[in-house]
Order: C-alpha cells, then structure tokens, then sequence
C-alpha cells in the first residue's frame, strides 16, 4: 500500500481551496496516497490534498511549506479523514482551511475572436502537442488519437432537442465511441479518460450561447456518467465532474484563452503549463481540447454569437 | 520458450510518471519482449490480450496490473524488479540516480555550456557586485543585482556600460521581478497578462502586481530598476531602459511605474514612447499617500523584451512561496550566486 509515516511538516499552510470543497463538516477516508498529494474519499468526492505548486482541480486544497522538497502527505491509506470547525484533519495533518482563498472558474465566455483564427490557432497547438510527443513525452496508445477524432467527428451530428440530452437516435452512434475511450490507455488516469475530460471541458466552457453544444456536451457527459464505473476511481472521480461541466483549473484557464483569444505567447504558456501535467495526462486532456474545440467551430452558433465569429 | 506473466497488485495507486518509469524499466530488462504496467481497465485488459500479453480475469479498475512477455528467466526477473520498484517509497524529487553535473561556478562557465543564456543573476557582496556584473554584461547578458550596498559610483559604471550595449540591468538591491512569468528574486504568484510593471520599488512593484492579480488582470513582465535609478546621481538609466522594452513588448497593453518618492527637485524621467513622439504614462508613489491607486497609461508595443527564463528557476520558485507563478515555455537563465575569488 501506499503511504508514508513521517511527522507532518509543522510549517505547512493551506493557501487554497477549490469550489467543490465542502464548507461545512464532513468526514472520509484517506483513498490514496502520493509524494505530493493525497485524495480523501468524502462522500462521492474525491477532495486531493497537494502541494502549493500544482493547480487547482474542482476538489482540491493548496498547502504551502517552507523550504525544498514541497508539502508531502504524512498518512496512510485508510486512516479516518475529518473537517470539523473550518479544520481538516487527516493523519498527521491539521489544515486550517475554513478562511483560505477559494478558487472557482469564472462564468464561461462567448467565442470573441474569428474563426477562421480559432483554426488556425488550435493548429497551432496541435503541432505544439505533436513536438512534445517527439521531444520525448511518453506517447499514449496509438489508437487514441484516431478515436478522440472519431467521437469529435460524430459531435457535430448531435441535434439539440426539447431534452437536455439531445435526440434518442444520437445514442447508439455517440455511445460506442465514447465508451471505448474509458479506462483504455497508460497512466493512473488511463489516456482515454483524459482525452474525454479535454473534450468535455471543450463543450462546456467553449459553447456557449450554442445550443448544439451543448446537447453535444449533455450527451457525452451522460455516457461519460453511465461509463464511468469501468475505470479507476480517481479517473472516474474527474469524469464525473467534467460531465457535470467542473475541471481544472488548467483546463479552464486554456479553454477560455481559446475562446477570448489572448495573445499567443500566454496562449503557450497555458498549453505549456497543460501539457506538464502526469506523464502524459496533459498530452491526453489537450488532445481532447483540440478535438472538441474543432466540433464546436463546426456547429452553428447562436445569432448573437455568430456575427462575432462569423 | 516464450513466456507470458503477470501479477495483479490489488487498489495501487502510483503517479503516471512512476508507472511510465517503471513501465520503461521492465521493457529493458534483457530477453522482455514485451511489458506493460497499467490500471486493470476492461480497456486495458483487452489490449493486453490484443498485445499477446497476459490478463487477468479477476482484476479490477483499481488494481494495478503488471505483464510481461519473453523468456522465462527474464519475466521472472521482470516482475521481480517491478515488485521492488512498486515497494519503493514515494519520492517527491523523482530520483533517477543518474550523476549530476556539477553547477557552473561562474558566468562565463553557465555561458559556455549554454549559450542560450540571456540573464545573470548577480548576489555577491556589494562591494564586489560590479565585477560580476560587468563580466555578465560583457558576455552579453542582462543583469538582475541582487546584491546591496553596491557604491553608487559602480551603480553608475555598470549601468552606463549596459546603456551603451543595450542590455538591462535590474538593480542593485533589486529583490524582486517577473520575468517571461520567471520569479526572480521573491515575487508572488500572479497571473500573466498585459500589465508590464516597472518598479524602483519592490514593495510597491509586488503590492501592484498582487492588485493586477486580484483584479483579474495579468502581469507580463514587472522589471526592478533598483532605488537609486530615479536618483540624479544614475539618471533614470534602468527605468527608461525597462519602459523602452516594455513599449516593445507583444504582450504589454499597459505600463505601471513605481517608485518611492522622488526627492523633491529631482526631474521626472523623460520618456517619449517607440515612436518618438510623446506617450502618455504616470507614476505612482508607493510610500506616503494611503489607497492611492497605481497610475497606468496605455503605451503602444512592438516586440518582446529579452527571453529569460529557465525551468530551473522555476521549480526553485515553486518550492518558495504560499502560491507560484505557471511554468513559462523553457528558456534559459544563469544565477551566478558564488562567492569572489
């Protein structure tokens, strides 16, 4: 098992918490363990204790040492997990939680810049995408990249209607294509799993005001939910959220760069900042940005939208 | 004869980069045709048999399943070695016990084994300062001093030589900047945008930059002039040079200047802008008037100012504070911190 039973770093602080962290008292188990983090089980969440260095995920807390080395868990897997009075307890560890900054995604934005350079820029990150593949990152499975582009394809084929789930003939066709992504691929989140998150975080935030959008993202966020149970529990714990439209702040922060069209050089700094996630799980999410984001530039947006991107 | 093993460790959870490491470790091992190391997905489980490679029935998502495929000796020695590497403790340095190469010990040495280098970072004792960054500027770097009490006599030299080179040089006793989103010095974990900062001030550069942050906007660069540059003795010699690369910064749609008083019959610095004509900008005084707002001005850009960064930098600036600045893209940056000798 994991889990390390050191004395806990006396000079450690939370920074930050995320919005889907609980307020109020709660109590869990600690789920797993690693050098830098943690992930206690509450309730159906999965809420991941990291060190200050990493960003936010919809469930996370920030916590901050002095010194090198960075915050590092002091606690095994299994041990109870309590939040009572604004305190975090776990292990070794007490976090005084209840006052820190809370970190939420701001509203998603309307597309601003043209299409046509929305194109050109998502091909710009492609080619970005394929050099850190090159330069050495570990490569996902082969098939990935076919299939991430197979679902995106058939996206643009989802009608809105009078559910929130789109038409019932969408499904045997969408069904199949996002199920063979969940769990397939390397990785403690399986490269699949990523892929989907980046597609759905694409839909969400990057279809705004277009109602095909978002019965693409209803769709693909219901199978995701349906499917969710054959992966592992940390990835299912993120497609969850991602199908209820809640990922990560580096997720967030790269959709809307897209969508606002911020100046290139930032722009990379924020794919950059993506693709230093996990061996490959910021490869994998930015490959399913792409994709979605593609689908979305193909679907036709609402009135007041369309003349911006027209 | 080829042989096909596995072993199933039932709810592990090891990082991605551990699992690729490990992963990467048993296809190495001699007569391993193949090896795999994944979580027991149904996917993965299919493509493990599609692969020739061993399943198991019985495992789950949540477990840990470890393949292998070759000789038999090999794939016991296999799963052997991913038995010890899974028991490892966690490592939050990720050692890979490959000997590190011993740190440049002066400018000129960091310039030499990577002559991408564009900024030195000087934090020697003031009265030796000068020479480093004089040798830094002659090597074509830009300079952050880090070190005080530095005569304002040499202030004066090392900023002349770098005008006339067109390099810039931050300081001296200059604790703060950002650079291409790099933390230098101590700075604080503020988003990137379009608000470049200039300061004479760090105390008065961060408390602006942590208002651009908290306001919703984003610092491109923030470059420390040191406190003296304002003053008649140097001339504003840093301060225009930082403004100048700030007008010619892609990415800076609004300059802030900061700075601590000026003495009273000292001249405001004269700046007319890219174009040649006079541009509009203010300052702010960061020291006596409570909630005055920094002043902004909206100044015309054309390109991007020196590239320095360093991946280096950046995971020491992680282990620094409460909050961090995002990665930048790599780029390289030289701290020369030894001692003269």
């Amino acid at each position: 098992m994991n889990g390390g039973g050191g004395s806990a770093q006396v000079d450690e602080r939370p920074v930050s918490k995320a919005y889907l962290v609980a307020a109020g008292d709660f109590a869990g188990t600690v789920h797993s363990v690693f050098p830098t983090a943690c992930n206690l089980a509450v309730g159906d969440l999965l809420i991941t204790v990291q060190d200050a260095v990493k960003r936010h995920t919809p469930t996370s807390v920030r916590v901050s040492v002095d010194g090198p080395g960075g915050w590092a868990p002091s606690v095994r897997v299994g041990d109870r997990a309590v939040q009572r009075a604004g305190v975090l307890s776990f292990g070794r560890h007490a976090l005084h939680v209840g006052r820190v900054p809370v970190w939420a995604p701001r509203p998603a934005a309307h597309w601003a810049p043209a299409r046509s350079s929305t194109r050109h820029r998502l091909a710009q990150l492609a080619a970005v995408r394929a050099d850190h593949l090159r330069a050495g990152a570990p490569t996902t499975v082969p098939e990935l990249e076919r299939d991430a582009r197979a679902l995106a394809a058939l996206l643009p084929g989802t009608r809105p209607g009078p559910g929130a789930a789109g038409r019932a003939s969408d499904a045997p066709v969408l069904e199949p294509a996002v199920a063979r992504l969940i769990g397939a691929g390397p990785g403690l989140t399986p490269s699949g799993d990523d892929v989907l998150v980046g597609l759905l975080a694409a839909l969400s935030r990057g279809g705004l005001g277009c109602p095909w959008a978002t019965a693409a993202f209803d769709h693909v966020g219901e199978i995701v939910s349906r499917h969710a149970h054959r992966t592992t529990d940390i990835s299912a714990h993120y497609l969850r959220l991602a199908a209820r439209g809640h990922v990560g702040e580096l997720l967030t922060d790269l959709v809307d760069s897209l969508v606002t069209g911020i100046p290139a050089e930032a722009l990379l700094d924020r794919v950059s900042d993506v693709l230093s996630v996990g061996a490959s799980s910021g490869a994998d999410a930015l490959l399913g940005v792409l994709a979605g984001l593609d689908a979305v530039l193909e679907l036709p947006l609402q009135p007041q939208t369309d003349e911006k991107v027209a | 004869m080829t042989a096909q093993r596995h072993h199933v460790y039932p709810n592990l959870y090891k990082d991605s980069v551990a699992l690729m490491a490990i992963s990467a470790a048993l296809t190495n091992v001699a007569g391993i045709e193949a090896a795999s190391v994944v979580m027991a997905t149904d996917s993965n489980r299919e493509n493990l048999r599609n692969a020739g490679l061993a399943d198991d029935g019985a495992a789950r998502p949540n477990d840990l399943l470890v393949a292998v495929r070759g000789d038999e000796a090999a794939c016991e020695q296999a799963l052997e070695l991913a038995d010890r590497l899974l028991a490892e403790q966690p490592s939050a340095a990720g050692s890979s016990g490959v000997l590190q190469e011993q740190p440049p010990t002066s400018v000129h040495t960091a310039v030499t084994r990577d002559p991408s280098v564009s900024l030195a970072l000087v934090s020697v004792p003031g009265p030796y300062a000068a020479a480093e960054a004089l040798k830094a500027l002659a090597l074509g770097l830009d300079v952050m001093l880090f070190s005080d009490n530095v005569p304002v006599e040499h202030e004066v030299e090392i900023k002349r030589y770098a005008a006339a080179h067109k390099r810039l040089v931050m300081g001296p006793d200059c604790g703060t900047a950002l650079v291409n989103g790099i933390p230098l010095g101590f700075a604080n974990a503020v988003r990137r945008g379009r608000i470049g900062v200039v300061g004479a001030s760090g105390t008065g550069m961060q408390e602006i930059t942590c208002r651009v942050h908290q306001h919703g906007e984003g610092v491109s660069q923030a470059l420390g002039t040191g406190g003296h540059d304002l003053s008649a003795d140097v001339g504003d010699i840093s301060t225009l040079h930082a403004l100048q690369l700030l007008d010619e910064d892609e990415a800076t749609d609004v300059v802030v200047l900061v700075s601590k008083p000026r003495r009273p019959r000292s001249p405001r610095p004269s700046w007319t802008g890219s174009a040649g004509s006079p541009r509009p900008w203010s300052s702010s005084s960061s020291a006596p008037t409570p909630r005055s707002p920094p002043a902004v001005a909206s100044i015309p850009r054309r390109r991007s100012p020196t590239r320095l960064t360093s991946p280096s930098a950046c995971s020491a600036a992680r282990r620094r504070g409460p909050a961090r600045a995002p990665c930048p893209r790599p780029s390289r940056l030289a701290c020369a911190t030894r001692r003269p000798g």
